[in-house]
């Protein structure tokens, strides 16, 4: 019999990718990528259209054969056993064609049943969670419904990794917030949770750690804290009463703009440090209006960067 | 698994059987109704018949009687004719129409080999052109008795084992072209294609030695009721599906979706 992944220690769930290459027709598309996805975490791949995210994806479920590299899903060598590779990951395909004449109910039970350990209560709970209609043929559901049916299998398969492929994409705001809110709980459990997007707002809430791909390579990969490190800390600082710049705590890591009551303050220091001078001001109310992952994406892809990159190149 | 994926070939290619199966069998009815008619104007119609063939069958029919006739219309025209759209609908879709439709990530990223999903989709679709062809004749050799004429049922169902045979090794054709194609029309298309020409083939004189249809025509069939069976030829129709069938599993596995 085969041994439920529940009992698998949890050392064993990673997603282990080192020099993956992938061309199509002599054009690279991966271009040796290496990175480690851990259990217990949210891991969120982020990169432009064509940046290589999907053709990785696929190369971990072996829809695509990686041309070298080595890839292990849950301990399992994904190239040279794909298979078992497969029966380990619960794979929502960015892809959101489906087969038209099958009901709901059906289409998820087809998709989870191949799997050792399906769970087909959940696979109910999901679908009365994302509100799909269980009878209704996929071909008559909106591009939403159909993408919460992909989620729904994929977390239903029961398997200890899970890899999305653009989770968000097509949801409202939400089906967004329950589908971040299951991906935690997934982590939670144990288990590694992989998927790529460009809701760079859902990534920064939900993962752990973060990679940044460009025409098929690494730029960055770090945890999210490490990462928010290195983006502008903005506070907006609203006084009871109007006061000019001379008024102001000054330091060389403090920027201020602005005027009257209200001002932004931009720093590069730790916020612990500038709390004790602001408590010094006639404080109306502080709110923090710092860059995120939207900003380091900017600094990464934006023009400059690409400007960089092709003087490098 | 098997069953689940039993149950999706059947459900994309249901209407195509149950089609294939309805033309078959009124195609079928109609020739055997029509047969008292024809029978007295047979000596008549060879004078009028212009392939050498097509002379050949009616003079079988006017030496032998109803047995040349019946064969030729159920085996050689109604399977080769629907069993052949048949073939090029349901083979054409095993693995194109999944590339096509962009379901192939969906299906291949779950935990099944490509291997087992091309064998089981080639064995159900063996089965939904076979089975047409065995439940047609049988009503076939039932409605005869209706005419007066009976024919052997066990030489019926060796022609209908023979020509599922047969449709066995177009499919297997049909099922590697499908496998490295990324449209469904094209390996359809490209069996229809072939087939017309091996029929055009088949009615020059000098050429039809190198037409397929040579193996399922009356020349063939009818000396199977008086136990002359093709085995080499049986031989050739399987083993050609096997070939076709490895190549198409190499092919699938080979591609990347």
């Amino acid at each position: 019999m085969r041994r439920p992944f529940a009992r698998i220690t949890a050392l064993h769930r990673v997603i282990l990718a080192t020099d993956l290459a992938k061309s199509y027709a002599g054009r690279p598309v991966l271009r040796g990528v290496s990175l480690r996805a851990e259990p217990g975490h949210v891991f969120g791949f982020v990169g432009p259209n064509g940046a290589g995210k999907t053709t990785f994806l696929k190369c971990l479920v072996g829809v695509v054969r990686p041309d070298s590299g080595s890839i292990e899903v849950d301990g399992v060598d994904a190239r040279g056993n794909a298979l078992e590779a497969r029966r380990r990951v619960g794979y929502a395909p960015s892809e959101t064609a489906l087969y038209q004449r099958m009901p709901v109910e059906e289409l998820v039970d087809f998709a989870i049943s191949f799997h050792p350990a399906p769970d087909r209560a959940r696979a109910r709970e999901l679908i009365g969670l994302f509100g799909l209609p269980p009878r209704r043929r996929a071909g008559k559901l909106s591009h939403g419904m159909k993408r919460k049916l992909l989620l729904a299998q994929a977390f239903a398969a029961n398997a200890p990794v899970l890899l999305l492929d653009e989770p968000m994409e097509g949801l409202d705001p939400e089906a967004r917030r329950i589908v971040e809110d299951l991906l935690r709980e997934e982590a939670a459990r144990g288990r590694t949770v992989f998927f790529s997007s460009h809701d760079l707002a859902s990534v920064q809430r939900v993962c752990h750690e973060v990679a940044f791909l460009r025409s098929g390579n690494i730029l960055e990969c770090a945890s999210v804290p490490a990462l928010l490190e290195r983006v502008s800390k903005i506070l907006v600082v609203v006084l009871r009463e109007p006061r000019s710049r001379q008024d102001l705590p000054d330091s060389p890591h403090f920027q201020w703009s602005g005027s009257g009551e209200r001002w932004n303050l931009t720093l590069d220091c730790p916020l612990e440090q500038v709390l004790p001078q602001l408590a010094a001001l006639p404080l109306a109310g502080v709110r923090d209006a710092s860059g995120g992952l939207e900003e380091l994406f900017e600094a990464l892809y934006g023009p400059d960067a690409e400007d960089a990159a092709e003087t490098e190149a | 698994m098997n069953r689940m994926l039993v149950r999706q070939m059947i459900r994309e290619n249901l209407y195509i059987a149950i089609g294939y199966f309805v033309l078959l069998t009124i195609a079928l009815l109609a020739a055997v109704l029509y047969w008292p008619e024809l029978r007295d104007n047979v000596p008549v119609l060879i004078k009028l018949v212009p392939f050498d063939k097509l002379k050949g069958w009616v003079q079988q029919m006017e030496q032998e009687g109803y047995w040349p006739y019946f064969v030729v219309q159920q085996f050689f025209k109604g399977c080769s004719l629907f069993g052949l759209a048949a073939a090029a609908l349901i083979g054409s879709g095993m693995v194109a129409r999944e590339a096509d439709q962009n379901t192939a990530e969906f299906l291949l990223s779950r935990p099944v080999s490509r291997r087992r999903v091309l064998l089981v989709r080639w064995a159900v679709g063996v089965v939904m052109l076979a089975v047409p062809v065995f439940l047609s004749s049988i009503a076939g050799w039932a409605v005869s008795v209706a005419i007066d004429e009976k024919v052997s049922f066990v030489a019926t169902m060796i022609c209908a084992a023979y020509l599922s045979l047969f449709l066995m090794t177009l499919f297997s054709f049909t099922a590697w072209m499908s496998a490295g194609a990324t449209h469904q029309l094209r390996p359809g298309v490209t069996l229809v294609g072939i087939t017309l020409l091996m029929f055009a083939l088949y009615l020059v004189k000098v050429a039809n030695k190198l037409s397929i249809f040579m193996m399922v025509d009356h020349e063939v069939l009818v000396p199977i009721r008086d136990g002359i069976y093709p085995w080499g030829r049986a031989a050739i129709f399987v083993i050609a599906s096997g070939v076709l069938l490895y190549g198409a599993l190499r092919r699938f596995e080979a591609r990347d979706f």
